[in-house]
């Protein structure tokens, strides 16, 4: 059940640490104003708009019993872990090398801490091990995507499709039965907006590169927890995580002639259709009933 | 020749009255889920009580030994709404796929008066392991009509979800829960 308070504690609130954390940070700032620095600034503004909303609203986990912690709760340090390898200057190969390997690390560390009751008491050991090890690969592909995604489109659309995504996925997790983890997909939405809003002022790609270092832990963390602890279908999350791609389709010629707003809005509305294709069966497929939430 | 045959006639009574032996052994029974109940109920939006069961409970108890060990199916909750179910066994609730069983286990029993017993155990619910003291009340005992024995006991007992991790929604859905456990044994 949504309440306006819980409503403002899940868009405002995350949006506007997200902003204050910022602004406080770039006028802080003392050194030259390369992308990198911004990006790292950006992605740590993210972190923290979307930490403070998770504690906030759902309390800091109980630090002596962190091994029955669930997955959702881990996700708050996964976000944080993100923001600090966004922190990593990849201008050199050896530093694109060694912040793969740390992402391969933080993802197949992230995936065996989330995935503790299933490896304890549903998988063999060889099961567990071809599961993280698939879902590594995956994960870290899709991140590799995403990069080159975020390479090949303009910052606001891409920005803009990451605010999409996040909204379609709170949809689908809030109608597949957890308001909680949908809750934190709007978390990641409002904060989205705001720095969609930024983008358009000053400094878009560094700001679209520090929602795309953080952005798609905690995508793919709420989608791993709808899937596995909650009864959100694999073809949702599959139709929800390519939908960014669906940007891609200025490469087709008649879309490539057009201006760059009318640009923008086409790539917007593929995006937002792949959603759609990913939502609205859930939502005709939800039957009133006289549960309203609690 | 005397002291054999009474040695003998000892030895064939002793062999001939084993419910004398079973007599002093301590009597265990195994839950009989078909005649056994969880319900509990949580304060909705503070105007009422919503009331719910667990229908997969299993365990054993002995009022001789002191035992009392039940495990509980968290799966198996029922509320009479499909869709209440699926949120409750979801991520905000008790996230059935992490914590698939809530478990009592008694340490102490205590007799408090004529088939009142102080119970002290160890509750874990949602991850997360609390001692808990409960008032059981044995209701009977008695021969079924397939050659069995049965016993029976009933708890009711209050506690606070959010001392178990369980905090979401807490205004909608009280923090407060009762619960209301009826336990029909057979004798193994």
């Amino acid at each position: 059940m949504f309440t306006i308070g819980s409503i403002l504690m899940v868009t405002a609130l995350p949006a506007a640490v997200t902003m204050t954390v910022l602004l406080v940070a770039r006028a802080t700032r003392s050194s030259k104003r390369s992308e990198p620095c911004t990006a790292a600034l950006a992605a740590l503004s993210v972190a923290a708009g979307y930490g403070v909303a998770h504690v906030v609203r759902h309390g800091w986990p109980a630090l002596d019993s962190w091994a029955q912690w669930e997955s959702w709760q881990w996700l708050l340090w996964f976000v944080v872990a993100a923001a600090a390898l966004a922190s990593f200057r990849p201008s050199k190969p050896l530093w694109t090398w060694t912040l793969w390997l740390l992402r391969i690390i933080l993802v197949s560390g992230g995936l065996t801490i989330s995935l503790r009751p299933y490896w304890q008491h549903t998988w063999d050991p060889a099961a567990a091990a071809r599961w993280i090890a698939c879902l590594t690969g995956a994960f870290c592909l899709y991140w590799f995507l995403l990069d080159a995604l975020l390479e090949k489109t303009p910052a606001a659309s891409s920005t803009l499709s990451v605010l999409i995504v996040a909204l379609g996925t709170g949809i689908a997790l809030v109608l597949t039965g957890s308001q909680r983890l949908a809750e934190l997909a709007i978390n990641l939405g409002s904060i989205t907006a705001v720095l969609s809003v930024m983008c358009l002022r000053n400094e878009p790609r560094p700001l679209a590169k520090g929602i795309f270092a953080v952005a798609p832990v905690i995508l793919g963390g709420l989608w791993l927890t709808g899937c596995f602890y909650s009864e959100t279908k694999a073809l949702t999350i599959g139709l929800l995580a390519a939908a960014p791609f669906a940007a891609w389709i200025w490469n087709l010629p008649p879309v490539s002639r057009l201006g760059p707003a009318a640009l923008t809005t086409v790539r917007l509305v593929a995006v937002l259709a792949v959603v759609l294709v990913a939502v609205v069966p859930l939502i005709l497929a939800f039957t009133p009933d006289p549960y309203a939430g609690y | 020749m005397k002291s054999t045959k009474i040695l003998c006639i000892a030895a064939l009574l002793a062999i001939g009255t084993p419910t004398a032996g079973t007599a002093l052994a301590a009597e265990t029974f195994e839950v009989d889920a078909a005649h056994s109940s969880v319900v509990f109920r949580a304060k909705h939006l503070g105007v009422s009580y919503a009331y719910g069961r667990f229908n997969d409970i299993s365990g054993s108890f002995s009022f001789d030994d002191a035992t009392l060990d039940i495990e509980i199916k968290t799966d198996s909750i029922d509320t009479n709404s499909k869709d209440r179910d699926k949120h409750l066994k979801g991520p905000d609730f008790f996230n059935v796929k992490q914590f698939p069983v809530a478990k009592f286990s008694a340490k102490e029993f205590t007799k408090r008066g004529d088939n009142v017993y102080k119970v002290t155990g160890d509750m874990a619910f949602h991850g997360v392991t609390k001692s808990l003291d409960v008032t059981l009340e044995r209701v009977g005992s008695g021969e079924d009509p397939w050659g069995g024995y049965r016993s029976g006991f009933e708890v009711i007992f209050n506690f606070k979800r959010s001392d178990f991790g369980m905090t979401y929604g807490t205004k909608g859905l009280g923090d407060d829960i009762r619960v209301m456990v009826s336990v029909e044994g057979v004798r193994k």
